[in-house]
This record gives C-alpha cells, structure tokens and sequence, in this order.
C-alpha cells in the first residue's frame, strides 16, 4: 500500500535536462486534473476572443456588464465652430436669434453685466484686476502659441500613424504596379493572338495557292497523256492516208496509157470549145 | 427619445435595449418646451430621490462630455468653460465676505 502510494505520489524523477521521451510518457503518467481544466479554460477563454472578428456589431466583450458596452461607432469630428470665442456654445445665440437677432445674447449680456456692477453684485476689488490681466495673458497665449503647440502634440501622436499608412501606400503602390505588369503581359499576349491570326490567314492562302497548283499539274498531266494520244491517232491516220494515197496514185499511174491520155485531151478540148461559144 | 437635442447620447441609457432597473424620466420633454404652468407638475414629477440626483448628475456629465470631449480633434473649449464656470461658483460661495468691500452705500 506504502509503496503504491510512493509510486503514485506524483513525485517525478525527470527533469528538464532528461530526453523528450521520457518527459513526455512522465507527463501524461503524472498530469494533474487541475492542470487539464486550466487548459481546457484557456482554450475556451481563448475562443471569447478570436482572431478575426466577423461580426464585430453583435460581439459581447465577455464580462460586460450590459449591451451597448460593445464596438461603438467612430466619433464625430470636433467643430469649432461649436463656441464663440471659444467658451461661448452657439446655441445659447441661436436661443435668443428668433426674438433679439445676432446681437441678442451680446446685448443681454452687456444688460446683466451692467446690472451686476451697479448693484455691486459684481464688486470691483484689486482682484478684479488680476482676473483682468489672467485672461488677457492666456488669450495672448493661446492665440500667439497654440496652434504650435496642438501641432507638436498632434505630430508627435501621429508619426506613427503617418509612418504605417506611408507603409500601407508604399506596399499598395508596388502591388499596383504588379497588377499593371500582368495586365501589359496579357494585353502583349493577346498581340501575339492577332500574329497567329495572320499566320493562318498566310497558311490558308499558302494551302489554296498550292491545292490550286496542284489541281493545275493534275489537269496539264492528263491533258498532256490525252494530246500525246490524239498525237499518236493523228499520226496513223496520216501514215494510213499517206499510204492509201500514194497506192492509189500508183495504181492509177499504172492505169494511164498514151492512149487514154490523147482520147481525154481531146474530150476536153471539146468541152471548152463548146463552153466558150455559150 | 435620444434624437432629441439636449439628451446625453450613451449606449448604456438611450441604446437599443436599456436595462431594467434604469428608468428615464417619464416626461423627456426639454424645459425650454414645458410651459410656465406646467413647471411645478414637471418639478414634481422628477426623481428627487438620492439615487436619481445621482442619475441626474451623470445624464449632465454625459451630455456635456458627448458635446465637448468625446470628439475626434477637440479643442480646449470644454476646459475653459470648466475654469470659468468654477471661477463664478467660488465668487457666489465668497461672495458674503465680500460684502465689506462693497464702495456704494444704496444700492
């Protein structure tokens, strides 16, 4: 029982320098309940906030205490048109527009003002002085130094911001400029397609000039075969009527005799006595 | 109700679901709209209780604050407006031992 209860004390005799085996075989031999469910936590607390917000409007901040504490929208851009010289709010001029015009709230508070001091409401003491010469020291101040100063504090909360959208642009700019890179490659492509459209126009004409030429051999082969042929007919039929001819005139240079020869000169002769005297 | 001019403009009040023990004041009308003998029924029908003086107090702190500070770029008006509105609030409080420091005899 003792020595169970030792085996399973929990007691490791691996450190961190023993191998990652070991460690490892130690680990889910020893692993506590407790640690598991701190893990098991992590990782459902971990998924309360993810990575990539997609529905940002309805997200509930875990641990709020009631709706409308979530992603709120942007806030608006300050006016300082809003006060008059600057601590007096417009609305208090635009109450009094409808029945005093521009000048109400200036005439009325030159009226209470007046009213105050003669009543000695307002006492004019030594104080009054110094609150005199406060205000126009901070007015001059504010008018001679406050714009640099907003300035300074402006850039100083800005270089960050300019510095990252600068980045942004830069990284932009170049992807631009990849962007057109492809978009001319395609535009080069698509010269290449007009290239291939004349190289087939070429090739089509190139087969009609040749299929044409060919035909042309074809018909002058045959033509030439059939002329030697009427050639060859043309000349046996010569030979033939040459022969029969000068058979023929043979034969009748056999037949004539001086005889036959002085009876037909005379027929003759006696022929054209008589067409002559007609 | 939160359209209206002059109501402080927070989620947690004026949002699209407001909490159940928060109640708004039943008439949200502004005092400008209240006529002179309606103002003791409206003075009467406010909460006068500790807590709603309390919610009063911040609906005010809240309607300032969203006019003036909650803006991207604000100026310094809401400060200055502070520093002069403290000034009379201390010269009203001093002003019975100014009294003797008065020059005119009638006044």
């Amino acid at each position: 029982m003792f020595s169970r209860l030792l085996a399973n004390s929990g007691r490791r005799l691996i450190s961190k320098n023993s191998p990652l085996c070991l460690r490892v075989i130690n680990a889910q031999r020893y692993s506590n309940a407790a640690v598991v469910t701190q893990a098991t936590n992590k990782v459902a607390v971990a998924n309360a906030y993810p990575a990539q917000l997609k529905d940002w409007e309805n997200f509930k901040m875990p641990g709020a205490p009631y709706d409308g504490m979530g992603p709120l929208p942007p806030l608006e851009e300050f006016d300082p048109k809003m006060a008059r010289h600057y601590v007096i709010p417009e609305d208090w001029f635009q109450f009094l527009y409808p029945r005093t015009g521009t000048t109400g709230l200036y005439t009325f508070f030159a009226t209470v003002g007046t009213m105050l001091v003669s009543k000695e409401f307002y006492i004019i003491t030594p104080d009054s002085w110094y609150t005199l010469t406060l205000i126009a020291v901070c007015v001059t101040i504010a008018k001679l130094a406050g714009p640099s100063i907003r300035n300074f504090f402006e850039e100083a909360r800005t270089d960050l911001f300019k510095a990252l959208e600068n980045v942004k642009a830069e990284d932009v700019a170049g992807l631009q400029e990849l962007v057109d890179n492809i978009k001319l490659e395609q535009w080069r492509a698509g010269a290449q397609k007009l290239i291939n459209d004349a190289k087939q126009v070429n090739l089509a004409m190139m087969l009609e000039t040749e299929y044409l030429n060919r035909q042309a051999t074809v018909v002058e082969t045959i033509k030439r075969q059939l002329d030697y042929q009427v050639a060859v007919q043309k000349v046996d039929t010569e030979l033939a009527h040459g022969h029969m001819v000068n058979w023929i005139e043979k034969k009748v240079m056999k037949t004539i005799t001086p005889e036959s020869q002085k009876a037909t000169l005379a027929s003759c002769i006696a022929q054209l006595n008589t067409m002559a005297s007609k | 109700m939160a359209e209206q001019s002059g109501l402080a403009v927070h989620p947690k009040y004026y949002g699209a679901k407001i909490e159940p023990g928060m109640k708004l004041p039943g008439d949200t009308r502004l005092l400008r709209d209240v006529k002179l003998y309606e103002v003791p029924k409206w003075l009467m029908q406010r909460n006068w209780t500790p807590l709603g003086m309390y919610f009063s107090l911040k609906r005010i702190k809240w309607a300032v604050h969203s006019k003036w500070v909650r803006k991207r770029n604000h100026g310094g008006n809401f400060y200055a407006m502070l520093g002069i509105s403290l000034g009379i609030f201390n010269y009203l409080c001093e002003y019975h031992r100014l009294k003797a420091e008065r020059k005119r005899k009638y006044h």
